[in-house]
């Protein structure tokens, strides 16, 4: 990964409500699927992914259930609920506003002052 | 609020499975890691290693997983009180002198409170009440020690026991209170005296004689029993009240 960047704080649970959101996923899988979608930008600790997945549980955003993995071994799957998916929803327009605001006020020229 | 309180109780019940739940999924993710790691061309025994310590402190991480689901609280608690209860045990002196000393206070307190409570707070509603006695009709004959009194006893006496400075009469009932029409039914005492209002009549509640002479007054009885002085009381008229 070489010179993977920090996540903002705060961003690491809207990473995962969107990769649960895509399938059903283990926490293995969260944690490669957001180092995919992201084209490997984010170095995520893999100590913070876990307390991060039993909040968002004890919050009913995602629901876990035990199933078979790839390889054929009892593993917890998490899927988005319907409370996840609104949270998302939102999470996403309100950081969508964020980086447009910031990357308009990044690319300002003199001459458009 | 409700979900994450659903989800306390459930970890809470199901403590073990939740424990066993975590050590599971933790496991497995570590073992995913070191086999991405061998394929990646570590040899197992440092591919092994390397996801261990990327990982980090599975013991915080568990900490922090029960953390997330407010489980930290139960099991801080539990270790105090067991804590507490071996520090107890160990000094039987100390714990014996703390828990007479507890009881020796409590007790005191609820009888200073008892005190209190009725001589300041919840006195009787009449003057010098400690000088107020009841009086029963008795029938030895009958076998009947403790009997009300009629209304007729109370005009035939009043006046004419000379060890009594004034005498009341009071029953209980329930009465229909408020504008007519109102269906609101309290539980009253019906309270009529005394026979010379030198005493009485100091009462914010005691009303003026009725056409009848004698005062009438129904007074909420949850009002009489707070130590308050009653609300202005309702009027009603003598034929009502017993």
């Amino acid at each position: 990964m070489g010179k993977a960047a920090d996540l903002l704080p705060g961003t690491l649970d809207m990473l995962i409500l969107k990769a649960v959101s895509l399938r059903p996923l283990h926490g293995y899988g969260v944690l490669q699927r957001i180092r995919q979608i992201s084209g490997e930008t984010f170095d995520i600790p893999q100590g913070s992914l876990y307390p991060a997945l039993y909040r968002l549980e004890h919050q009913a955003l995602i629901a876990a259930e035990w199933g078979q993995s790839e390889n054929n071994r009892r593993a917890k799957y998490y899927t988005l609920t319907t409370a996840g998916r609104r949270r998302l929803r939102e999470e996403t327009a309100g950081w969508n506003r964020l980086a447009s605001g910031i990357a308009s006020a990044l690319n300002t020229r003199p001459e458009e002052v | 609020m409700f979900e994450r309180l659903r989800s306390f109780f459930r970890a809470r019940a199901h403590r073990h499975d939740f424990e066993d739940g975590m050590t599971d999924e933790l496991s497995f993710h570590i073992e995913q890691y070191t086999q991405e790691l061998i394929l990646s061309g570590l040899s197992p025994a440092e591919a092994g290693r390397r996801a261990r310590i990327e990982f980090g402190s599975r013991n915080s991480i568990e900490g922090e997983c029960r953390e997330s689901h407010g489980l930290h609280l139960f099991d801080e608690l539990g270790r105090q009180l067991r804590y507490a209860y071996r520090l107890l045990r160990k000094a039987p002196g100390f714990t014996v002198t703390a828990l007479l000393t507890l009881a020796v206070c409590l007790g005191a307190n609820l009888t200073i409170f008892a005190v209190i409570n009725s001589i300041l707070l919840r006195p009787l509603p009449f003057p010098e009440s400690d000088r107020l006695v009841t009086i029963f009709n008795t029938y030895p004959k009958a076998g009947v020690d403790r009997d009300g009194a009629s209304v007729t006893n109370y005009y035939e006496r009043r006046g004419q026991i000379p060890a009594f400075a004034s005498i009341a009469i009071y029953s209980y009932g329930t009465a229909i209170i408020g504008e007519s029409g109102s269906t609101e039914r309290e539980q009253v005492i019906d309270y009529a005296g005394p026979d010379n209002h030198s005493r009485l009549t100091r009462l914010p509640y005691c009303l003026p004689p009725t056409r009848h002479g004698v005062g009438i007054l129904i007074y909420r009885f949850f009002e009489a029993q707070s130590p308050r002085p009653p609300m202005p009381p309702a009027y009603a008229s003598s034929d009502t009240s017993r």
